[in-house]
């Protein structure tokens, strides 16, 4: 019986071994292919809502504004009305942010904070997973009712802000259901979920978004995506003297 | 002798005349003594301020290009520094190695901004000894992840000696890290920018930052005398220029709209910049004190010049007035000048009873302000801005330090005199020339 047993193993082992291992770097870039609009421009409204344990409750609406094929993108703050006319502009590979008190724009980081919520910079951007990452371990699993494939990813170089993640990306299409963020020593830092995608053109882009933040208990900033357009924006959008002159 | 006490009875007659006259020289000096006592303390609590906190006077930093040619701050070995310095004898207090962050500390729910230094204890014994302790134990650095903390940043989070924290920190790349601190310590908190940091050890930051152990960002010259700072500055700049690869100094002091500030590295601030001009190893940046404290500098200099114009505008109304007052005193004491002429008082007797009063109204209306100068000082020493006051980099523990310069308050009263004496100067000579036959027979 024992031996038996031992040959269902040693068999079970060489099955799986033998299990077809997925292309992982397909995977990664077809994350990439479906957050990227690169024949269209790109805009919609950003309600987020941020809840802190100290602070309380904060609502934001940003107007966004990107076009992926030239790496540009704008946020403009809407409310509140104290912070209205802030705005972060993405050109040349840096990131501005313009005060309309001062009248100044100021350099700034994509691996910060946005505003102070539990989403960065980067979030806002077209996904460039392939680019950044690489995949060093993998395996299936089910998050709700959609299999995916859990993968561990490490950064290829050390500019991303994260530099480990763990993906749930749903098996039939590749969208990203939820994101783990570690730091460089391996702590767990930002949990990221996406339970609501809509679709745009051929592409899909997450319209429901949650970042909770894993080292401050009940910190966590909810973002929903209205006004979605691929509409074709004027190339003045992107400029630094739109920005200002929004504000006059 | 008799000029000065026919001119002091004078003064004493016209009491009324004699107080708005002296008041308007009074106020001159008061304005003008607090502006300069009030700048010169700012420059003072800024000075301290930063020494404390960046640990030094002189500061060097290297920079390096990263592989996707990115810069960052890091300094990987320190015999090239550390050999200027002793060639040179440059005279030191104390030289340190920091390693520095702005990092987010949290405790529960709690967060709180703190920058934090890394700080090699077992080469620093001197700031062991400085630091002013108010609860816990310095012996206990010697756990590897020990923090000094700030009682009122302690106070902030409600954390307590013993206890552990969380701190988000970015690498040199900006990569997110966390770092595990357990509070060994709490600080006194004499000024703002010790309620600011935290210290750590070097080695564990580093770990953080992804430094290796050794390396480290800042190497800062402490000076025995702070005056002698740009002129050693200049001594060692000039020697590193020679072994090495530098920034030009003059870079540092001209900053655009779109420039990082020239230390922005010195507060842990660091942030991988774009390169247009690559290099290879490292290429150091020499800052002073003085030369962070340059825009501090403009602002105190254009706030002593709006000072002293006030003080000149003052003046030339007090000098507009003693004239007016000297010539209607002429008026008034024609008859007593002549008859004083007329029983043999020379010319100079004259005029010289006329240049005493306007002294003796000058003086007396300078030590009335500056009497009045230090009664304010005293009073402004005293108000607690406290420490959460945007101001707080001009303050020494929240109150203002106002230094008093006793050459400037002799320079005032010199120019007060010469000014009022040149205001009595032709009231004093028409005085003087006064016919006394035409006077009297004017007068009669």
């Amino acid at each position: 019986m024992k031996k038996i047993l031992l040959i269902l193993g040693m068999a079970t082992c060489l099955f799986s071994s033998f299990a077809e291992e997925p292309d992982l770097d397909a995977i990664l870039s077809q994350i990439d292919i479906m957050g990227t609009f690169n024949d269209n421009d790109f805009s919609s409204v950003l309600t987020m809502v941020s809840d802190d344990p100290e602070e309380g409750r904060e609502v934001r609406k940003v107007n966004q504004f990107r076009r992926d094929k030239d790496d540009k993108f704008l946020m403009l703050i809407l409310e509140p009305k104290t912070q209205r006319g802030q705005g972060y502009l993405m050109i040349d590979e840096n990131l501005w942010l313009y005060d309309p008190e001062s009248r100044k724009f100021t350099h700034t980081s994509m691996k910060e904070s946005f505003e102070g919520t539990d989403a960065r910079h980067s979030d806002f951007r077209n996904h460039t997973y392939k680019e950044d990452y690489k995949v060093v371990s993998w395996e299936e699993g089910r998050l709700g009712k959609y299999d995916v494939f859990i993968l561990n990813l490490k950064g290829r170089h050390d500019e991303v802000t994260y530099p480990f993640q763990k993906i749930w990306v749903r098996k039939d299409n590749s969208l990203i259901l939820k994101i783990e963020d570690y730091s460089l020593n391996n702590r767990h830092m930002r949990t990221s979920l996406f339970p609501g995608y809509a679709k745009v053109g051929d592409k899909y882009i997450p319209n429901k978004m949650l970042f909770i933040d894993q080292l401050v208990k009940g910190r966590k900033t909810q973002i929903t995506m209205t006004k979605i357009s691929l509409d074709k924006l004027p190339d003045s959008v992107f400029t630094k003297a739109y920005v200002e002159r929004v504000n006059q | 002798m008799t000029a000065q006490i026919i001119a002091l009875r004078n003064i004493t007659r016209q009491k009324k005349r004699t107080f708005l006259l002296g008041g308007a020289i009074a106020f001159g000096i008061l304005v003008i003594t607090v502006i300069n006592g009030l700048t010169s303390g700012m420059v003072k609590n800024v000075k301290d301020n930063f020494s404390h906190l960046l640990a030094g006077h002189i500061f060097i930093q290297g920079t390096e290009i990263t592989e996707s040619g990115k810069t960052v701050s890091v300094i990987r070995d320190d015999t090239l520094l550390r050999d200027i310095i002793r060639d040179l004898d440059v005279d030191d207090k104390y030289l340190t190695k920091r390693s520095s962050t702005i990092s987010t500390l949290i405790f529960g729910s709690k967060e709180l901004m703190q920058r934090i230094d890394g700080v090699a204890w077992s080469e620093e014994s001197y700031f062991k000894e400085r630091l002013v302790l108010k609860e816990g134990n310095i012996d206990d650095i010697a756990e590897p992840n020990a923090l000094i903390l700030s009682s009122s940043a302690a106070q902030k989070l409600g954390i307590h000696v013993g206890e552990t924290l969380l701190a988000r920190v970015r690498t040199l790349t900006g990569q997110q890290n966390v770092g595990e601190f357990r509070v060994i310590a709490l600080t006194q908190s004499t000024d703002i920018m010790g309620e600011l940091s935290s210290y750590v050890h070097l080695d564990y930051l580093n770990s953080l930052i992804n430094l290796k152990n050794g390396e480290f960002m800042s190497f800062n010259i402490y000076l025995e005398d702070m005056e002698k700072m740009d002129m050693e500055a200049n001594k060692i700049f000039e020697m590193l220029s020679e072994k090495a690869q530098v920034y030009p100094r003059e870079v540092e002091q001209e900053q655009t709209e779109d420039d990082e500030p020239p230390m922005h590295g010195m507060f842990g601030m660091f942030a991988a910049d774009d390169v247009e001009e690559p290099w290879e190893g490292t290429k150091y940046k020499l800052i002073t004190l003085n030369d962070i404290m340059s825009q501090v500098m403009s602002m105190v200099n254009v706030l002593n010049v709006i000072g002293f114009i006030v003080f000149l505008i003052l003046l030339l109304i007090t000098m507009v007035g003693i004239t007016n007052t000297f010539r209607m005193i002429l008026i008034e004491r024609t008859r007593e000048i002549v008859t004083m002429r007329a029983i043999g008082m020379q010319k100079s007797g004259v005029r010289n009873i006329f240049f005493m009063e306007a002294i003796y109204i000058g003086l007396i209306g300078s030590f009335a302000g500056i009497i009045l100068a230090f009664i304010v000082i005293a009073v402004l020493s005293f108000i607690n801005f406290g420490l959460d006051n945007p101001l707080f980099i001009f303050l020494n523990n929240g109150k203002l330090t106002l230094n008093v310069s006793f050459l400037n308050i002799i320079s005032y009263i010199f120019i007060i005199g010469t000014i009022s004496l040149l205001a009595a100067f032709f009231p004093a000579e028409r005085a003087a020339t006064l016919d006394p036959a035409k006077a009297l027979g004017t007068h009669y």
